[in-house]
């Protein structure tokens, strides 16, 4: 009796072993997706209340009134986020998921036509950007392959990614302020 | 007299073209204005060749536009002579409604002034965003955008769908996949600022583009699509039973920028110009009309998308 115990808790630690190591291993991939997409959030929870001391952006018949909204809402998110750094929403092992996300797309069987797609898109070379600096109105955007977009985590509608050269930024929708800059995430060929 | 000769014999040849449905590369005629097959000059007025049927819903279209140059001005007054024989009330806007920044100057330069007759008549514009221009342009009331970077609106018996090509993203792909089969008019057309189909030089098809969308357009049974970005105009040879057309030199102009392929039916690549539609029933009429009034292509077509009917549910028949 006393030998068949020890057997049956044997076997339990055993196959308690066993269950442990057949348990997928968390994927370190989605962790890094989750905490990019929980940065982007606290960006627009940031950018909402900022939004808050100014009159929203609502439809207008006047230039003015747009171009004055769009400045104040620039001046309250440059304060907010003074001092931002690179890498706050692309953090290195972001950029690196970013890498492995657009590289899948290229090297996918429509990989072709994402390239040409890229390439036929009014590309942009690059050009010194700052962070929390405003994209020149001037510069047209590379319109995104929408391969690469889909396979991108998504983004709420506040902020959008774009391609300069064979970096992707984060762009802030409506005041053009560059949230982050990922280097190098588009393959080089 | 050699001349003249050469002359019959183009425009001999372009008639032919076009009645056996080959391309026609009006770009090609180098010789000046006097060669492109027309029927009246300038200085005759307006020749209007839309059928202008009663209750017909008429629109016109522009691309590339905003420029502030004369020769935005002067197809802004070619359109605003042919709205007062037309009476179209819509105008829409393929996509670079302003080029070089979205100050108060550039709404005023490159869209207010141009325009003033034709927004002075009650003509509403209805915008789509291309690569030159500011997301902010859809709080622009008189761009009809109503704060949306996609939208769709009713006009008659066609819904009109406007996209932003620059970022088609999941969210935007299945809002247009769900606009478009709850649209129950028979046609549904489609407008925004990248080509699926382009001989352009300069910039060509937007392959990845066109992978996600026609397959939406033919299951849901889109009719016309409009784009523009190439700077010249071109008729494509329908796909899967959708018309294409590129209008992208409302305002800009590559000159002699098109490479014609047998998926041209015309192209016009030497001046600036504008489209007018007239849809009665299921016949689309549009005319093309170059900034000094001659017409550059005109015509006929029968609508042949339709919605594919749902795959039957083996489970329904149990």
């Amino acid at each position: 009796m006393r030998w068949f115990r020890l057997i049956c808790c044997g076997l339990a630690v055993v196959s308690s072993i066993s269950y442990a190591q057949s348990t997928p291993k968390v994927n370190a991939d989605s962790l890094v997706g989750k905490n990019f997409t929980d940065r982007v959030s606290a960006y627009v929870a940031l950018r909402k209340s900022a939004q808050s001391k100014v009159n929203p952006q609502k439809p207008t018949n006047s230039a003015d009134t747009l171009d004055s909204r769009d400045k104040l809402l620039t001046q309250e998110l440059k304060a907010a986020r003074q001092g931002a750094k690179q890498g706050e929403m692309f953090t290195p092992e972001a950029v690196v998921l970013f890498r492995k996300l657009v590289a899948s797309s290229f090297n996918s069987s429509d990989g072709a036509k994402v390239r040409a797609s890229l390439r036929h898109a009014e590309p942009v070379s690059k050009f010194a950007l700052k962070i929390n600096e405003d994209y020149p109105s001037t510069v047209p955007v590379q319109s995104m392959p929408p391969s690469v977009l889909m396979n991108l985590p998504q983004l709420p509608k506040e902020v959008e990614y774009r391609i300069v050269g064979r970096d992707l930024i984060l762009l802030d929708v409506g005041t053009n302020l560059v949230v982050d800059i990922a280097p190098n995430v588009v393959p080089s060929s | 007299m050699r001349a003249g000769r050469y002359l019959q014999g183009v425009v001999l040849a372009i008639l032919v073209a076009l009645s056996v449905g080959q391309p026609v590369r009006l770009s090609g005629f180098r010789g000046g204005s006097s060669a492109v097959p027309q029927a009246q000059t300038a200085s005759q007025g307006p020749e209007v060749r839309l059928p202008l049927q009663d209750k017909s819903v008429r629109f016109a279209v522009i691309g590339d536009s905003g420029t502030g140059e004369a020769a935005q001005f002067e197809v802004a007054r070619q359109m605003e002579l042919y709205r007062q024989k037309v009476k179209f009330d819509t105008v829409l806007m393929l996509g670079d409604n302003l080029y070089g920044g979205d100050s108060p100057r550039d709404y005023q330069r490159k869209f207010e002034e141009p325009y003033k007759a034709l927004l002075d008549a009650g003509v509403k514009f209805y915008a789509s965003l291309g690569n030159h221009d500011s997301a902010n342009e859809r709080f622009y009331k008189p761009f009809n955008m109503n704060g949306q970077r996609y939208y769709s609106f009713k006009l008659g018996n066609a819904t009109i769908f406007a996209l932003d090509s620059t970022y088609m993203d999941s969210t935007q792909l299945s809002w247009l996949t769900k606009q478009l089969e709850a649209a129950n008019t028979p046609w549904k057309i489609c407008f925004f600022h990248h080509p699926l189909y382009s001989d352009g030089k300069f910039h060509g098809s937007d392959l990845d583009l066109r992978t996600q969308l026609t397959p939406v357009f033919k299951k849901e049974g889109v009719g016309l699509v409009l784009s523009g970005h190439e700077h010249v105009y071109e008729r494509i040879l329908p796909k899967d039973d959708t018309y294409y057309f590129v209008l992208g030199n409302s305002g800009q102009l590559r000159y002699h920028n098109v490479r014609s392929s047998s998926d041209t039916v015309v192209a016009f690549d030497t001046d600036r110009a504008f489209m007018l539609v007239e849809i009665v029933n299921s016949t689309l009429n549009f005319q093309v009309i170059s900034r000094d009034g001659r017409t550059v292509d005109a015509g006929s077509l029968e609508l042949l998308a339709k919605p594919m009917p749902e795959p039957k549910d083996p489970q329904a028949s149990n």
